[in-house]
């Protein structure tokens, strides 16, 4: 490999081959030269032409997996604040039964502890007669569409960084996100959208913010783009008031004319060419994006399917309704996030809430793939930051039960594409306090997600900092169990 | 192009310790084995029997009970091939499975294939490692066939490697292009056309040369090359981590990296201000300005103190290393460094600099040269107004509080929870009806908007900012009582190993000897520092060269600016490198007098545009010999500033507490922090001004590849992404710059559209338009238009928008 130089910043980088710099640049040399600046403009106004010319060479172009691929896209349901797995997907009768009877450990500082049973009955359902709390009716429907792995663990108890481990594989902020590692290894189907999507909670900020889906050392392209769900989706992506269509297309052909004329003048800058194919592209996006976006146009039946129409389910509907219509229109990555699972106190209260608000449009989330054909290229995957505990402080326990931090037992589950659905993976103790059999941590997720989407987690490499980096730099192997 | 399979780079070991060898490698094929079985009972940190088998040292010296574990070039004799083989009871690993056969055989094979060294101990430096590591010499200037080529030695030695290469030098840019090539690079502005008209017009020979001194004088120059050493320090003006705590006196270090700058401080004295201003009293109060250099990490949540505590001194190692010596040190912190000489404990020894070190707000005084004293008159005003901001906020927030709390009393219910009797206040048992279900929309708007307006967390609209106060370091001995330095096995403070003393990197010094401590007053930082900017350091001097090339070329000679190892870019251009060194050093370390060489040197002044292109591309598809000028793109900063100072707005006001910048509602709604804008001549002041919050990027400076401040940042993207059209076309920023460009060409040039169009491409890119242009830009003023100068607004926000507006000639 040349000893070529793709930098940016915070570190420089020598580029993996296949992330089509150095194949960019030829293209756009000869490309630039060869083409006169009156032809140029001709082709600049066949919309579409250029995109599709140019697509072999283009960062974002679809790329081979290294290996066939089961999914095509990721749905990555981030329940921040960490859900109980002994609430949720990993039932605890022993612990019913010490409910309310003290422990003295150190959790910080040593101190005096109060066990805490789960306040929700679990029942068993589907063929496979996979246990699930009554927080999610909706979704035990479809316990034979999904697969839960139990234990599973992280390495970080405090939310931020523990955010940061599971978006980026390592805890101190730098490092790409598994959203732009995807993009970088498979590119995007629609160059009109976004490649990686996040919709945040609107409720409140990430843990660690843009950091959770960053391209960290990767090139910037490969960066997540947050979508609000309400309102302008991207900044800027419309102009201020009062400027119509007719005078930005009229302000884009000027440009183009005004660039076009200077084309030839760099010609080792491949930047004038990108620039302008830009400008057309964005242009598209301001359409594409809204029409993307407007759930106007789905059905009554689709509506109440979701809960759009319920003041509780509506906000989670909608980003669950948005990421459907982003990977039917080819968007590689989309992450949700659902917040509030953080119930140090009254956790019968509040997690019975986050039921409400997010098992229906997650359940019709499923649903609505699957009818339309998209669960089989689909890959959904749910899951928070860490787990909890089985225990709570005094303080919380007198006002209202709930569970703190525990990176040693989590729960997620993975369906769709390439997923064997109604399986239980793993085993925790008896308490849910730490994993016992089938242990797997939050690395062996990514290896299993880039998997599942056709790509080897050993082969999809940056060269950063003196080194070929990965996404699961510290580890990872294949969840097999939950694998067909 | 095809995609050409990614060659693996091997994990060459560097350990391979006076012997020779062949077959299994030691760190690619046995450490790992046996770091996998083995190290829970004897590894460098766990060494039962005082057997450490994880690196290739421990095995050759065995354990106290039976000797050398290995005897290279004899398995047969080797007692770790018997144990693992069961020949020798008890089998190992014990209690556990044995190793498989084949496992054992690559271990045995490893052994025979061991050559046993001359003789002599093992030790870890095989032989003197070469450059970057040699002593900096003054080369000599290479001949050239080409003479009149040369305008000083830095053409020499480029000149001399092209013409090795068959290769010819691009024709250069025109006397307009270097002239904004020069601004662009010494200032991050444009001239203005009159400034271009004057150059233009001066028929002198050193009327170039005339104006290097001019812009090398001005005190924009700082805010420029100011900004590069800010992305080097990791410069923010919070915390970082999802608290982003302000650090509301982080400015005053901001402008005292102008100020060195502009003055053109002697680097080494740049050096030893930053890392050890408290140990120099003769470089008076500026110098602890400079120590805000150690108070920038981001300081993220941890659970446990003693990683907050780690995460400092991570910091400070790595970013050290990086930004002065220009090597990958961090890498060393858990392992001995994989490619150069930089053994884990160097990593130890040189934080152990640092293991005195607190942090702190200390009073201090403004000194003579701060904004505050050069202008008392601004800084009085700013400062009373920023009061009586904050002043009038409080006030209008308690009387809100007061009005919902007088509302809500009236509501008050007793609350129908449980466990009341655990209430030890019957007081407290009365409950209030939650606020905002008694709250209209705007109530509760109102209600979130204090929250954040009174956050202590991510606010950085903070009442410290004019307090003369400074974020600085200082040693406090008694923490060398608690904490002593040790090697902490994989960087895990859990496993702290043999302690280690403070002491410089051994492939340097050749040794690993402590520095002598005794009668050292004040903090041991000044030896670390003096080290440093010290002329027999052979790399610090490289790497500022270096650097200081980089930021006018877009590139440096060592493209990896902080990585000057074996896996770094390395060089074609050592000879060239080593000359500006040693001629740095000669010139009292004057940045100044580098880039007066650089700026004046032919190879600035290359074109982009070669006759036999195609042929050269050939033989140096990178440039790497620089034949032609690569493409210019202009900083984030500089294309903010140009707009500024295109349109007429740009505020040239220097220093102080940073703008407020206009940030997108929605987004600021939903960022982790939110401040409440400058007023508008304020954040027209230069973008190195603007608050630099790590946890909210503005997305005009982040589309555009702004420096990521969470660690420093070395090079700067050059990236052309659909975001940035978002932010240079359609953003409230552009559409005002356009509007205040209109009027401005309005009252300079008239209504006569001509004249207009001659006006906007004056100011924009200080050249007439071309005919076409002319042609296009006419026809588009002359259609009828909705709203005085509409037209006009539109061509102005067009002009921003071209390629030439953020790619140089």
């Amino acid at each position: 490999m040349p000893k070529s130089e793709f930098q940016f910043c915070g570190k420089t980088s020598r580029p993996d081959p296949r992330a089509g710099e150095i194949g960019r640049r030829d293209f756009f040399h000869r490309f630039g030269q060869g083409i006169g600046s009156i032809a140029f403009t001709s082709l600049l106004a066949q919309d579409g032409l250029l995109a599709a010319e140019s697509g072999g060479a283009d960062p974002l172009a679809p790329k081979k997996p290294h290996l066939p691929a089961k999914a095509k896209s990721v749905i990555f349901l981030f329940m921040s604040g960490a859900p109980g797995q002994m609430d949720t997907f990993d039932p605890k009768p022993k612990l019913l039964e010490l409910h309310g009877k003290p422990i003295t450990r150190k959790y910080g500082s040593l101190e005096k502890r109060i066990y805490v049973g789960s306040p929700f009955k679990f029942a068993r359902h589907g063929k496979s007669g996979m246990e699930i709390s009554e927080i999610f009716p909706h979704l035990a429907k479809r316990a034979d569409k999904i697969a839960v792995v139990r234990a599973m663990h992280t390495s970080s108890e405090a939310h931020t960084t523990a955010t940061f481990y599971m978006n980026t594989g390592v805890t101190i902020p730098g490092s790409p996100s598994m959203g732009a590692w995807t993009v970088f290894g498979l590119g995007t189907e629609n160059q009109n959208l976004p490649a990686f999507v996040v919709l945040p909670d609107l409720r409140g900020g990430i843990f660690g913010g843009s950091i959770n889906w960053s391209s960290g050392y990767l090139p910037a392209y490969y960066q997540g783009t947050l979508i609000n769900s309400v309102g302008d989706p991207i900044v800027d992506l419309q102009p201020p008031e009062g400027v119509t269509k007719e005078q930005q297309r009229r302000d884009l052909t000027l440009l183009n004319e005004l660039n076009a004329s200077q084309l030839n003048s760099q010609p080792r800058n491949p930047h004038l060419l990108t620039r302008m194919k830009n400008y057309e592209l964005a242009f598209r996006m301001q359409t594409a994006v809204p029409e993307c976006l407007d759930l106007g146009k789905e059905s009554e039946a689709t509506r109440e399917l979701y809960g759009l129409d319920d003041k509780q389910t509506e906000p989670m509907a909608r980003k669950c309704l948005m990421a459907r219509r982003l990977v039917e229109r080819g968007v590689r990555f989309v992450q949700i996030y659902s917040d509030g699972w953080d119930s140090h106190e009254n956790i019968a209260r509040e997690h019975r809430n986050r039921g409400l608000e997010t098992d229906k449009p997650v359940a019709a989330l499923l649903a609505d793939l699957e009818q339309r054909g998209l669960l089989d290229q689909t890959l959904v995957v749910w899951g928070g930051e860490f787990g909890r505990t089985a225990d709570n402080s005094m303080d919380f326990f007198r006002s209202g039960p709930g569970r703190d931090h525990n990176q040693n037992a989590m729960v997620m589950w993975m369906a769709g594409a390439g997923i064997k659905g109604g399986t239980v993976v793993g085993q925790t103790d008896e308490l849910g306090i730490t994993c016992v059999e089938n242990v797997y941590h939050t690395h062996d997720m990514h290896a299993t997600i880039l998997r599942l989407m056709g790509l080897d987690d050993m082969r999809l490499t940056y060269y950063h900092s003196g080194r070929f980096k990965r996404l699961t730099d510290l580890g990872g192997k294949l969840i097999k169990e939950v694998m067909v | 192009m095809r995609y050409p399979i990614l060659r693996v780079v091997p994990l060459l070991a560097a350990t391979g310790a006076g012997l020779a060898q062949t077959g299994p490698d030691f760190e690619r094929d046995i450490r790992p084995v046996l770091r996998g079985q083995c190290v829970s009972c004897h590894s460098a940190s766990k060494d039962q029997s005082g057997l450490a088998v994880d690196t290739l040292e421990g095995l050759l010296r065995g354990g106290s009970k039976h000797g050398p574990s290995i005897v290279p070039g004899h398995s047969d004799r080797s007692p770790l091939i018997h144990r693992l083989r069961g020949a020798v009871q008890p089998r190992m690993p014990m209690g556990g499975k044995p190793l498989a056969g084949a496992e054992i055989d690559r271990i045995a094979k490893w052994i025979d294939t061991m050559k046993a060294s001359a003789g002599g101990p093992v030790t870890q430096t095989k032989k003197k490692p070469g450059w970057p590591w040699t002593p900096v010499a003054q080369p000599s200037v290479p001949a050239v066939k080409n003479t009149e080529w040369v305008r000083n030695p830095i053409d020499a030695f480029v000149l001399a490697k092209l013409e090795e290469k068959d290769l010819a030098p691009a024709p250069p840019v025109s006397r307009r292009g270097a002239y904004r090539r020069l601004y662009f690079s010494l200032l991050g502005v444009p001239p203005t056309p009159e400034e271009m008209k004057r150059f233009l017009d001066d028929p002198s020979p050193d009327a170039y040369k005339k104006e290097v001194e001019r812009l090398l004088e001005d005190r924009r120059y700082g805010e420029k090359w100011g900004r590069h050493w800010l992305d080097l320090a990791r410069y923010s003006d919070t915390k970082g981590g999802a608290i982003d705590y302000s650090r509301p006196h982080m400015w005053r270090y901001r402008d005292y990296v102008i100020r060195a700058f502009n003055q053109d401080r002697p680097y080494d004295r740049f050096i030893k201000e930053q890392l050890a201003g408290d140990a120099f009293p003769n470089y008076g109060a500026e110098a602890r300005l400079g120590l805000a250099f150690l108070s920038q990490w981001v300081q993220v949540e941890q659970v446990e103190r003693e990683m907050i505590r780690r995460d400092f001194m991570v910091d400070l190692v790595d970013t050290t290393a990086s930004v002065f010596l220009g090597m990958t040190l961090g890498c060393a912190r858990c392992h001995d460094h994989k490619f150069d000489p930089l053994p884990t404990k160097d990593y130890y020894r040189i934080e152990s600099f640092f293991t005195p070190i607190t942090v702190d707000v200390a009073d201090l005084p403004f000194h003579q040269y701060e904004a505050p004293k050069i202008d008392p008159a601004r800084w009085e005003k700013s400062s009373k107004e920023w009061k009586e901001t904050l002043d009038k906020r409080d006030k209008a927030i308690a009387e809100f509080r007061k009005q919902m709390q007088e509302r809500q009393d009236q509501h008050r219910i007793l609350f129908a929870g449980q466990d009341l009797k655990d209430w030890a206040d019957a007081g407290q048992r009365k409950y209030a009806v939650p606020g905002d279900m008694l709250q209209n929309k705007e109530e509760k708007a109102r209600q979130k908007l204090i929250g954040r307006q009174t956050a202590r967390f991510a606010n950085p609209n903070s009442p410290d900012y004019h307090l003369p106060k400074a974020h600085i370091v200082a040693d406090n001995g008694e923490l060398l009582d608690v904490v002593s330095t040790k090697v902490l096995a994989g960087g895990n403070y859990k496993l702290a190993g043999e302690e280690v003393k403070p002491g410089f990197l051994s492939a340097v010094t050749g040794n690993s000897d402590p520095v002598n401590l005794d009668g050292l007053g004040g903090t041991r930082r000044q030896l670390l520092a003096k080290w440093i900017a010290s002329p027999e350091n052979p790399l610090t001097a490289r790497v500022m060269v270096n650097r200081i090339w980089q930021y006018h070329f877009g590139k440096g000679l060592v493209a990896t600016p902080s990585d000057f190892g074996k896996n770094g870019s390395g060089t074609e251009h050592k000879e060239l490198l080593d000359w500006l060194a040693w001629r740095f050093v000669e010139s009292g370390w004057s940045i100044k007098e580098i880039q007066r060489l650089i700026v004046n040197s032919n190879v600035y002044h290359l074109g982009m545009n070669h006759p036999r292109e195609e042929a050269a591309e050939k033989i140096d598809s990178e440039n790497k010999f620089f034949w032609m000028r690569d493409p210019i793109r202009v900083e984030v900063e500089s294309i903010r500033d140009s707009m500024l100072a295109v349109s007429g707005q740009l505020n040239p006001a220097m220093g102080g507490p940073p703008f407020f910048p206009v940030a997108n509602d929605e987004q600021m709604a939903r960022a982790p922090t939110w401040w409440e804008p400058s007023e508008v001549k304020e954040r027209s002041r230069r973008t190195v001004y603007m608050l630099q919050s790590r946890s909210f990027q503005l997305p005009f400076i982040k589309v555009f590849d702004g420096a990521n401040m969470d660690q420093t940042c070395v090079t700067r993207g050059v990236t052309s992404v659909t975001p940035q059209v978002f932010a240079l076309f359609n953003s409230q920023f552009s559409h005002e710059q356009s509007a205040e460009m209109a009027k401005r060409i309005g009252s300079e040039a008239g209504a006569e559209p001509d004249k207009q169009v001659d006006r906007a491409f004056q100011l924009t890119f200080q050249r007439a338009p071309s005919e076409t242009e002319r042609e296009m830009a006419l026809k588009f003023l002359r259609r009828p238009e909705a709203k005085p100068q509409g037209n006009l607004t539109e061509l102005c926000l067009v002009l921003f928008n071209m390629n030439e507006f953020v790619f140089l000639d």
